[in-house]
């Protein structure tokens, strides 16, 4: 954990985010231990690297430790309070955030001077949480806590992807540590600007004069300005038709009810990646448990439909320049869940 | 106007583009196998498929329906001449109420169409799209075990099945 | 054998073979039986209805129609009442045409409920099967001029033994006779059985599978309609304002209707009421009460509300208990029907007459809680049984019907289709009362239980119409009707006492049932009522006790049993189970469990294995093994399908259903915010082995799996990890902290 090695001393690949876990205290390490012996053991073969050269030459990584590797427990700031430090702790130490939030160099490293500003895991964006952070309303420490604790902010969305198990353990933790986490990356975020604020006015009305109306089938042509794009007026009935009903009566009005779209992240990430995971696979609650639910359209729409979609929303609810990658997504996707393919 | 090809016949359709396919199938084709469960897209029982995949036409418009091949629960069969799907749940007895049997059966038979012997997780992981409150769960496994050896090779595998005629 | 009758004095009519006046003389010597002096009761539903001709008609073509008040809920009714009519009759099953429950047509049955259909409409058809077979003997006799005793019926024919033969057709045709029933049949061999016993396929299956017209939701009139209501968000919510203009617009839109509270829009297609209802709904505004309980603090609040206090069994002066007494309190939350299919119904109001094609389970209770409703005669109300959704009680169906019966009347002239939608359903239909119990009992030196005590709360298990105050669109009517002060079901059939009484013997014994009226959330009947959480509290206290007895669990139950027939069904369930050679294994644990439904119905024991996740508390059914008793099996596959479908269906109750509100609404308005088993954690295997009494009465199936496998269910989980769980559902969250790390 500490030094990034294994038994016999040979260097770990940094998948196993040790440069996270170096900070963790000697009396938490030997807590976890404790609580890892105490479970029924099995007998698991790890299966065997399948990198290509050079990656595969194990010792190498002693080169890489020494260019971005610093091992060593956590310090606290005396500058800053209790629970700020708890919180860094957590999201440094075991909670290991940065592994995803962060950016990575071409070598694999985390970006230190990027700091939680966005990131990547198993193909979904990991938004920025620094003061870059795109969503359209900026978080308080209270959201993030209701969040990180439910999986559920009024006025974000809902945790997805690779950050569904993460929301599903933490509810696990005591709720002073998840306030901590919270308190830690709302100050990370800061407050924000002036420019921000106004569009967060902006999303908020959006949501509001939208959710005041409810579902209008009437509604297709939203956008005067866009009468003549295509693309952009059949993403708008295939939204009208599948989407409006859900998200667009305000999310307490069932549980069958989404998020406005003008508030949700993924609609204002650089990439078009989170909103197709999301289209295509739908968000289902744990098993066996209540929660948010929204059906997946892989099968239902063709490559072309999901374009036209996704250009809809992130123009209309995004209020954003068009992404450059939707091509490239959809067929990323398509290729990881082959069976999946609606042609 | 939209066309849509249902169980390989082509309709005019005069309705709003946003009409979730569910509605059309019954209201405008007058066709019952596809039902409405709850319009939500939770509970699989408005399934149907469309060019071979399983979709839920309660969440899908019409507007993106157009020019794909539509096949309801008419499509596999008629009480005179049930198909291989309805022949097995017919022999498995795999109904109470039956409400949700027919979603049941297209669900499985856009697993079959792709998957010729699926096993037994296959099966239950691929129809935990679809809800069933009557309990009714075992026999419909068993009757899509049985379909799939019915559309092989036309007859069962093990036994005459459930009751007789 | 012309005693009383006489050609002539038969009336024509289309050449059917009606049968309904005493003729008692001439059916006496043709059953061989004399005339009774006494009048003892008619069997089964036959006292309500005694008129045979309600039952049986022949038809000229040789055809049979049956009549009965009941419905097919899924249940396989219908298939199981022609096998017993053909069985009586003499007949194949193919040549009967059954028609179910319409108040124009067929006996009044009352519900559909209570396991009692093969009980009371089984045994009044047998019966009624049995005397038209007999009167037609008698005829052909007259006719063939030769004792009864030397005719023989085969396939729907009488025969003489020099060959002569007439069919039934042959037999009716051009004559009309008026029978009543006889106490007394004179029925056939039940140990040379050709029809009933009979694993004889489902009537109605293949029509499902082939998407013909079966269901209420199916019903296509000519000139039909569709209606959507605006539902009220919460029960006690009432109309401020209303702004039905966007609405009025809309294309295909027919009509507003408003009265009171009660909102409805008619289209013309299903979709346009669909999107006008949604326009409608954010076009009203209501003033709402909060009157709901903390959940969390829902079973102290029911404890708390006043009770009608009454001892069910033993004497008030009671059992009592030392410092050695074992006392355990168990938890039932309300629970949901969810049907999946929600509740629909199709309303006509014309010439005077308002038609309703409805699933409820009681036609005729319906329309006479609709006719009150619309202030009208019961004879201008007719209701039509067609088949629904599930159903398991008292759901949303008669509700549906009178919104079908209100809005008909608003838009006459045409039919109008009125479908809910699932959040209506959800959030309107009457649940399974929540419920709280507490057993106490006190165990003799050589383990066996001397003194027993058993309390139950319980909210009322019945508010079903008649009365128009269980309807609840008309609790928002301009002139609104109140529901009734509920009243307890007696024993021995019990609502919230239903099996609050165990089938063991013990020295002292005292069960009190707590009967409490006012009722925070909306309950009526659902499927077992009280029966299940009653069995699950009974049983898994008989595990607590087996096991501080140092006692095997299914021996224990045995010792305490006098019921041969319980004995026996325990020890076939035991035995195929494998109970004796089970070996645990890690994670794994085994459960027993055994009720006989109400006391009076069938006898189910329950074994099953569990396996639980220790890392997050899931459950889930390895194996489930019942071993059932309902007299005589008139389908075996039909009783089968049902304690399978029970085993399933209560697992998923057991498991994972629990209403949810806050403290104005209910919040668990879809299947996303109430979870129900789904595929993938399935049992690998559930076997059921019945014990068919031929000629032994037939006994109630479809409520007799769900209390026993909730108990079995827990107490292997107990066995598995140690930890007693007794509030339902048994949660992976519950079952972990029970667990710990």
């Amino acid at each position: 954990m500490r030094e990034g090695v294994d038994r016999e001393g040979r260097h770990l690949y940094p998948v196993f985010p040790y440069e996270h876990f170096t900070k963790i205290t000697d009396e938490d390490l030997r807590a976890l231990y404790a609580f890892v012996m105490t479970r029924d053991s099995v007998r698991a073969e790890t299966p065997p690297n399948e990198l290509v050269f050079p990656f595969n030459v194990r010792s190498l990584i002693g080169a890489w430790k020494v260019l971005y590797f610093e091992p060593g427990v956590f310090r606290p700031d005396p500058a800053q309070s209790a629970q700020w430090n708890r919180g860094a702790y957590l999201v440094d130490g075991v909670g290991h955030c940065g592994a995803c939030h962060t950016p990575r160099n071409r070598l694999g490293a985390e970006k230190k001077r990027e700091y939680l500003a966005g990131g990547e895991a198993e193909n979904w964006h990991a938004p920025a949480l620094n003061a870059a952070s795109p969503a359209p309303v900026p978080w308080t420490s209270a959201q993030l806590y209701q969040y990180l604790r439910t999986r559920l902010d009024d006025l974000h969305a809902i945790a997805a992807g690779p950050m569904e198990p993460v929301v599903l353990n933490l509810r696990t933790v005591s709720e002073e540590d998840v306030k901590a986490i919270a308190a830690y990356v709302a100050a990370t975020m800061g407050t924000p600007g002036p420019d921000r604020r106004k569009k967060t006015d902006d999303a908020l009305m959006h949501a509001r004069r939208d959710e005041a109306v409810g579902v209008r089938a009437d509604r297709i042509d939203r956008d005067p300005a866009r009468a003549g794009d295509r693309a952009f007026q059949n993403g708008a009935a295939i939204y009208a038709g599948a989407w409006a009903v859900c998200h667009d009566i305000g999310r307490n009005a069932s549980i069958g009810s989404g998020l406005h779209l003008a508030l949700g992240s993924a609609m204002t990430i650089p990439t078009s990646s989170n909103l197709i995971h999301i289209i295509l696979e739908g968000i289902a609650p744990p098993d066996g448990e209540p929660g948010r639910w929204m059906p997946g359209y892989a099968e239902a729409l063709s490559d072309e439909q999901v374009k036209e979609l996704v250009t809809y929303i992130r123009a209309y609810f995004g209020r954003s320049p068009p992404w450059p990658d939707v091509d490239e997504e959809i067929k990323k996707f398509r290729q990881v869940n082959a069976k999946l393919r609606a042609r | 106007m939209i066309t849509l090809n249902v169980n390989g016949v082509s309709h005019q359709v005069d309705a709003d583009p946003v009409t979730p396919l569910l509605y059309v199938l019954r209201d405008h084709l007058q066709l019952n196998g596809a039902k409405f469960g709850c319009g939500l897209g939770q509970c699989g029982s408005c399934t149907v498929m469309a060019d071979g995949q399983a979709i839920l036409s309660c969440v899908v418009p019409i507007s993106v329906m157009q020019g794909r091949r539509i096949k309801t629960l008419e499509g596999l069969g008629t009480i005179d001449n049930p198909g291989p799907m309805q022949r097995a749940f017919i022999e498995e007895q795999a109904a109470q109420c039956g409400f949700c049997i027919p979603g049941m059966m297209m669900r499985a038979q856009a697993l079959l169409e792709r998957n010729r012997s699926p096993s037994n997780e296959e099966i239950l992981s691929h129809m935990s799209n679809n809800l069933c409150h009557c309990g009714t769960h075992m026999r419909i496994v068993r009757a899509v075990k049985r379909a799939a050896e019915l559309m092989k090779t036309g007859n069962p595998a093990s036994g005459p099945g459930r009751g007789t005629r | 054998m012309n005693d009383g009758i006489s050609r002539r004095s038969f009336l024509a009519s289309g050449g059917a073979l009606l049968l309904s006046f005493s003729l008692r003389p001439a059916l006496a010597a043709a059953q061989g039986t004399p005339t009774p002096k006494a009048t003892p009761p008619l069997p089964g539903s036959l006292k309500d209805a005694p008129a045979l001709d309600s039952w049986i008609r022949i038809n000229a073509d040789g055809s049979i129609t049956v009549f009965t008040g009941k419905a097919e809920l899924g249940q396989g009714i219908k298939t199981a009442l022609i096998q017993v009519a053909a069985e009586e009759l003499v007949v194949e099953p193919r040549r009967i045409n059954l028609v179910t429950a319409d108040t124009s047509r067929t006996p009044n049955e009352g519900y559909t409920a209570g396991s009692q259909s093969m009980q009371d409409s089984g045994t009044a058809i047998l019966n009624a099967a049995a005397q038209v077979r007999a009167i037609l003997v008698g005829l052909a006799s007259s006719r063939f001029n030769v004792p009864p005793d030397r005719l023989s019926v085969h396939s729907g024919t009488v025969r003489a033994d020099d060959g002569r033969a007439i069919s039934y057709g042959e037999l009716v045709a051009g004559q009309q006779l008026r029978m009543t029933a006889h106490p007394q049949s004179v029925l056939r061999d039940h140990n040379a059985r050709t029809v009933m016993g009979q694993s004889m396929q489902r009537v109605d299956i293949p029509a499902k599978v082939t998407g013909n017209a079966i269901y209420v939701q199916d019903v296509r009139l000519a000139g039909m309609v569709h209606a959507r209501v605006v539902r009220p968000p919460s029960y006690g919510a009432r109309l401020r304002t209303l702004d039905a203009g966007p609405a009025e617009k809309m294309p295909g839109v027919l009509k507003i209707v408003r009265d009171g509270s009660y909102v409805a829009v008619v289209a013309e297609r299903e979709y346009q009421a669909v999107a006008a209802m949604r326009v409608l709904a954010r076009g009203a505004s209501w003033d709402e009460l909060s009157t709901l309980p903390a959940q969390a603090d829902l079973y102290a609040h029911i404890q708390r509300l006043p009770a009608q206090d009454s001892v069910i069994f033993g004497s008030s002066a009671g059992p009592s208990f030392g410092s050695s007494a074992i006392t355990s309190t168990y938890k039932r939350p309300y629970q949901m029907h969810g049907a999946i299919g929600p509740s629909c119904a199709v309303g006509l109001h014309k010439d005077g007459i308002v038609t309703v094609w409805t699933h409820s389970q009681g036609v005729y209770p319906l329309r006479e809680a609709i006719a009150e409703m619309l202030r009208v005669p019961a004879d201008r109300v007719r209701c039509i049984h067609v088949e629904g959704s599930g159903c398991y009680g008292h759901n949303g169906a008669d509700d549906a019907g009178a919104d079908a019966a209100l809005i008909a009347v608003a838009f006459p002239g045409r039919p109008v289709r009125v479908q809910w939608m699932r959040e209506e359903e959800h959030a309107w239909e009457p649940y399974g009362s929540a419920m709280v119990s507490s057993a106490q009992a006190q165990l003799d030196g050589s383990g066996n239980i001397v003194d027993w005590q058993y309390e139950v709360w319980s909210n009322t298990h019945l508010a079903r119409p008649a009365p128009a105050g269980n309807l609840a669109p008309a609790w928002h009517l301009e002139k609104p009707f109140t529901p009734p002060s509920p009243k307890p079901i007696p024993q021995p059939t019990g609502g919230g006492d239903r099996n609050a009484i165990p089938l063991y013997k013990f020295q002292r014994a005292r069960v009190v049932h707590h009967f409490v009226p006012a009722m925070p959330l909306r309950v009526s009947a659902l499927r077992a009522l009280g029966a299940y959480m009653n069995v699950f509290s009974i049983e898994t206290f008989m595990d607590e006790l087996a096991k501080a007895a140092r006692a095997d669990p299914v021996e224990f139950r045995l010792r305490h049993l006098e019921d041969q027939r319980a004995k026996e069904a325990i020890a076939l369930a035991a035995d195929r189970f494998g109970w004796s050679r089970y070996k645990r294994q890690k994670g794994r644990g085994r459960g027993f469990a055994f009720a006989r439904y109400k006391n009076l119905a069938a006898y189910t024991a329950i074994a099953c294995e569990v396996e639980v996740d220790r890392e997050n508390g899931q459950v889930r059914v390895v194996r489930a093994v019942a071993a059932n008793d309902s007299g005589e099996a008139v389908n075996p596959d039909g009783l089968r399908n049902q304690i399978e479908g029970g085993i399933i269906q209560s697992i998923s109750w057991t498991l994972y259903e629990a209403v949810t509100f806050d403290r104005t609404r209910i919040t668990s308005v879809d299947w996303a915010s109430y979870p129900i088993l789904r595929f993938p954690n399935l049992p690998d295997s559930v076997d059921v082995y019945l014990i068919n009494r031929p000629g032994q009465p037939f006994l109630g199936t479809g409520e007799a799996a769900q209390g026993p496998t909730a108990a079995a269910l827990a107490n292997a989980v107990a066995d598995a990890t140690g930890a007693r769980i007794r509030e339902l559902p048994l949660t992976r969250s519950r079952v972990k902290a029970a667990i710990g790390l």
